[in-house]
């Protein structure tokens, strides 16, 4: 029990330092690298976690080359999946190129516990060069007019604003990963008020999406299409990984746009007196009345997805990207107790979370007990990558020196257009003989094995049985559904009742002292007239009538809250008629406490018959005043 | 009784501790170890010793039909199960003799070594914490813990009205404060093991792939197969031989009755 206690007064204690191990991503990134001086850009760290631990704090680099406009602006994103979450926070700076030249941002810093981060330093390219004139996209994309209910600012901006979408490569393979960019184009000077994404959110059913940049402030660039120039904006770019074959068009983006719309528009509508000049453009409405909100929409753009060409080699499981491989063991000897944990590396770029578990050769003289698999995502430079480690932990099923082979992984490089064979070199591993236990036969989840229920022999090490039984438990019900238990929990209730009772009682007592001499006159009564029975015993006449004139004197004193030394005869006869006592009784208390005084006084003597009859009288006396007083 | 305040405050603690756990003594007359009873767990040891799984495990299983629910008999009986490749009875035998031993570093390793892993799918992260702490004591050891504070912390109050000196009052006010809010953190714990425990009921699949279906009956379509060893939540009353069950991952499905078994107190 001491034992109990102790572990249930210190586990508090150690709560707080029940943590978990902190997978940490960090990229730093811009929207883009090449601009004009005087242009925005934004400048975003992200770092994310599959741990609820706070999330270390970023150590910016300089931006001495650039102006912050501003930031760093925060924002925090929480998923909880199967129960766990993750948690990515993003800053957000943006930044202002003052002059021409190239400029490199240096790798923000991050310390998490006692490891150091860093990001990838970015070159940014200032150029003064003009904006090279672009053909118009307009007819050969099918972008969308903007929509407005306003048909004369409708034929206004058609043309002059327009929403576009660039896809990084519109014949993908399965599993190659395509950027896809949102940018908003509007002449220059055009009142744009306010841009927000609309309610409809685009759908990727056929991709796996991983969001590259959300704008959270428009950035505008100038660019020069047919002669005009227009101010574009990234507006989103996400990464879409195709997953099937064929052609396919993403979901738009749509945009809801609220321009300033010229007044000449609505003054036709008005009364000719607010065509006083009083009344022209440079007085804000304000009632918002000459806002106009426009809806413009990314065009479809259809993508032509590959399937992977055939023949595909016989080791290939799937992976599309640009792969390195690598493997290792835990460790070079082992016994045959011992558990080794072979880790296979690929790293690269591509859909890391979509490379596949390499097959496995056949393992002579090992038993694959379990595979786990940890993709470690990084985007550089708008390009998916990272690295995906799978660890099989193997338990040796024989001594002797022996060789892991080599693992060969065929994967696809879309840039290559053709498969390449990945193989990795063989391992070689001593084991002892240690103290290895026979076999067992253990059926049902084996890790190694996915037939379950099927006798699968592996060398399931579990701990042996336990002979320590010094006494047998018979079955019960717990003790919160045995009765008395329960009943036995009213105790402490009953006492802590009892006890205010009695801090009650004490109080009342020694507030009302005429209470309390009432309360206690029949004890003090009591002791006295039994004193005068020893007396009575023992024939002393004088000591039994002192004792019994005490005994009465002293509980009518009590009763009546009087002193008994100062209480006559006289007195108590008229204090108990006002109390309505009958004469009858009050005479024989007078008799009685005369008789006792002229005993005590005068040397009259009593037999003993009459003593005891006289102790009968007062305990009567005694006995019925209880009631009456 | 002013006369010696600390004396009598004690005194008055350990009569009311006394008078609540006596009956505890009385309650552990009922554990013993008639020799009969030891005599047939070592030799289902003995039986074990030698590979004989089947017949080790008949005797243990003798034990636990005759009403002992020691939590080493569990745990041997889990053994030769899983010796003899009843995975399901092995995690069904570990798992209960875990809810009477929460602390036995062997049955959860054992338990951890065969149940399946969607027995162990994540939790809440808030609750993690809180669930290692509600799985250090059993519900019985919860309960007594419980009950002890709650002894204390009353004893502490009623010694605070009973005493007259300002300074024992201030000192028995101050106990009884800090007993009352331990017995709370406490009694939090025990709702939790006794929700778990008593009030939702656990049962273990027994045999490997157990199809779970979307209905009760076997023209329902085919939801998943259930390795043995799942352990699942029983979430309605049986209809017509089958039962919902809740698995651990919070998906629901139908399941023959004949084919899981309930942890609970029998």
């Amino acid at each position: 029990m001491i034992k109990i206690l102790c572990y249930s007064l210190i586990l508090f204690a150690l709560c707080p330092l029940i943590g978990q191990s902190q997978d940490i991503n960090f990229t730093a990134s811009v929207d883009r690298t090449t601009m004009s001086p005087g242009e925005e850009f934004a400048y975003t760290i992200r770092i994310s976690s599959d741990s609820v631990k706070g999330l270390p704090e970023p150590k910016f680099p300089s931006f001495a080359d650039f102006e912050i406009l501003s930031g760093p602006n925060t924002s925090q994103s929480f998923q909880f999946i199967n129960g766990s979450m993750s948690r990515e926070i993003v800053y957000t700076t943006i930044l202002r190129s003052k002059r021409t030249g190239e400029f490199t941002i240096e790798p923000a810093l991050i310390r998490a516990g006692n490891k150091e981060m860093k990001s990838e330093s970015i070159k940014i390219n200032v150029t003064q060069t003009p904006s090279q004139n672009l053909p118009s996209p307009l007819k050969d994309e099918n972008i969308p007019s903007p929509s407005t209910s306003n048909e004369d600012l409708k034929k206004q901006l058609e043309g002059n604003l327009f929403f576009r979408t660039e896809i990084s490569n519109k014949t993908p393979y399965v599993g190659e990963p395509v950027v896809l960019s949102y940018t908003l184009y509007a002449l220059k000077g055009l009142p744009l008020s306010s841009v927000s994404p609309t309610d409809q959110v685009p759908q990727y059913g056929s991709f796996l999406k991983e969001d590259l940049y959300t704008a959270q402030r428009l950035s505008f660039r100038e660019v020069k299409i047919d002669d005009k120039i227009y101010q574009a904006a990234l507006i989103k770019q996400i990464i879409l990984v195709p997953t099937k074959s064929g052609k396919t068009t993403p979901d738009p983006l749509s945009l809801q746009i609220v321009i300033r719309a010229p007044r000449q528009q609505t003054r036709s509508s008005r009364h000719p007196f607010f065509d006083d000049p009083f009344f022209n453009d440079s007085f804000p409405d304000p009632f918002g009345r000459d806002m106009e909100r426009v809806l413009v929409q990314s065009p479809l753009t259809e993508m032509d997805v590959q399937p992977l060409p055939a023949p595909r080699p016989e080791d290939f499981t799937g992976t599309v990207g640009d792969y390195t491989i690598s493997s290792s063991v835990d460790r070079r000897k082992a016994t045959m107790d011992d558990l080794i944990t072979l880790s296979l590396s690929l790293n690269g770029t591509g859909a890391v979370e979509g490379v596949l578990e390499p097959r496995l050769p056949a393992l002579d003289g090992f038993e694959l007990y379990e595979t786990k698999a940890k993709a470690d995502k990084k985007i550089v430079a708008n390009t998916l990558g990272g690295s995906k480690t799978f660890d099989y932990v193997l338990r040796p099923q024989k001594s002797g020196d022996l060789e892991i082979p080599g693992i060969s992984y065929a994967i696809f490089d879309p840039k290559k257009k053709s498969y390449v064979n990945l193989k990795t070199d063989p391992i070689r591993i001593a084991i002892d003989a240690g103290t290895a236990r026979a076999p067992l036969i253990i059926s049902g989840p084996s890790p190694a094995s996915s037939s379950e229920g099927e006798l699968v022999e592996i060398n399931a090490d579990i701990n042996y049985i336990k002979r320590d039984l010094r006494t047998l438990h018979m079955r019960r019900s717990p003790l919160l559904e045995a009765g008395w238990f329960l009943g036995l929990q009213a105790l402490p209730i009953l006492f802590v009742l009892g006890s205010f009772y009695f801090m009650r009682r004490r109080y009342v007592l020694e507030s009302d002292v005429g209470l309390a001499r009432r309360l206690r006159a029949r004890g003090v009564a009591g002791r006295r007239l039994k004193a005068a029975s020893i007396a009575l015993s023992r024939n002393n006449s004088d000591a039994f009538y002192t004792e019994l004139a005490s005994a009465l004197r002293g509980y009518f004193g009590d009763k009546l809250n009087r002193e008994p030394h100062g209480l006559t005869i006289e007195e108590l006869s008229i204090m108990l008629k006002d109390r309505g006592i009958e004469d009858e009784w009050i005479k024989n208390i007078c008799d009685l406490l005369e008789t006792a005084d002229a005993v005590r006084y005068t040397p009259v003597s009593h037999t003993p018959e009459e003593m005891r009859n006289h102790y009968d009288q007062a305990s009567k006396i005694i006995q019925e005043f209880s009631k009456k007083l | 009784m002013s006369r010696y305040p600390a004396k009598n405050g004690l005194l008055s603690i350990m009569m009311c501790l006394g008078a609540l756990f006596m009956p505890l003594a009385f309650a552990e007359e009922t554990s013993f170890a008639p020799n009969d009873i030891k005599a047939q767990f070592d030799h289902a040891n003995q039986l074990y010793d030698q590979n004989k799984f089947d017949k080790a495990r008949e005797i243990y299983e003798a034990l636990v039909s005759q009403g002992v629910n020691d939590p080493v008999v569990l745990y041997n009986l889990g053994n030769a199960s899983a010796r003899m490749g009843d995975t399901g009875s092995a995690v069904f035998y570990y798992t209960r003799a875990l809810r009477l031993a929460p602390r036995d570093r062997d049955m959860k390793e054992n338990l951890y070594r065969l149940e399946p892993s969607i027995n162990r799918s994540n939790s809440f992260f808030l609750l993690r914490p809180l669930g290692w702490v509600k799985n250090l004591l059993s519900l019985d050891e919860w309960s007594l813990l419980t009950s002890l504070l709650f002894v204390l912390s009353c004893a502490f109050l009623g010694l605070k009205f009973i005493h007259k000196k300002e300074r024992l009052i201030r000192i028995f006010q101050k106990a009884a404060i800090f007993f009352s809010l331990l017995f709370l953190v406490h009694a939090s714990f025990l709702s939790f093991r006794m929700y778990e425990e008593l009030i939702v009921k656990t049962a273990i699949v027994m045999k490997g792939d157990t199809l779970a279906r979307s209905g009760p009956g076997d023209q329902f379509e085919e939801l998943y197969k259930l390795p043995a060893g799942t352990k699942v939540r029983i979430i309605s009353k049986p209809q017509n031989a089958w039962i919902r069950i809740r698995l651990m991952d919070g998906r629901s499905a139908f399941l023959p009755l004949t084919e899981i078994r309930n942890v609970g107190f029998e």
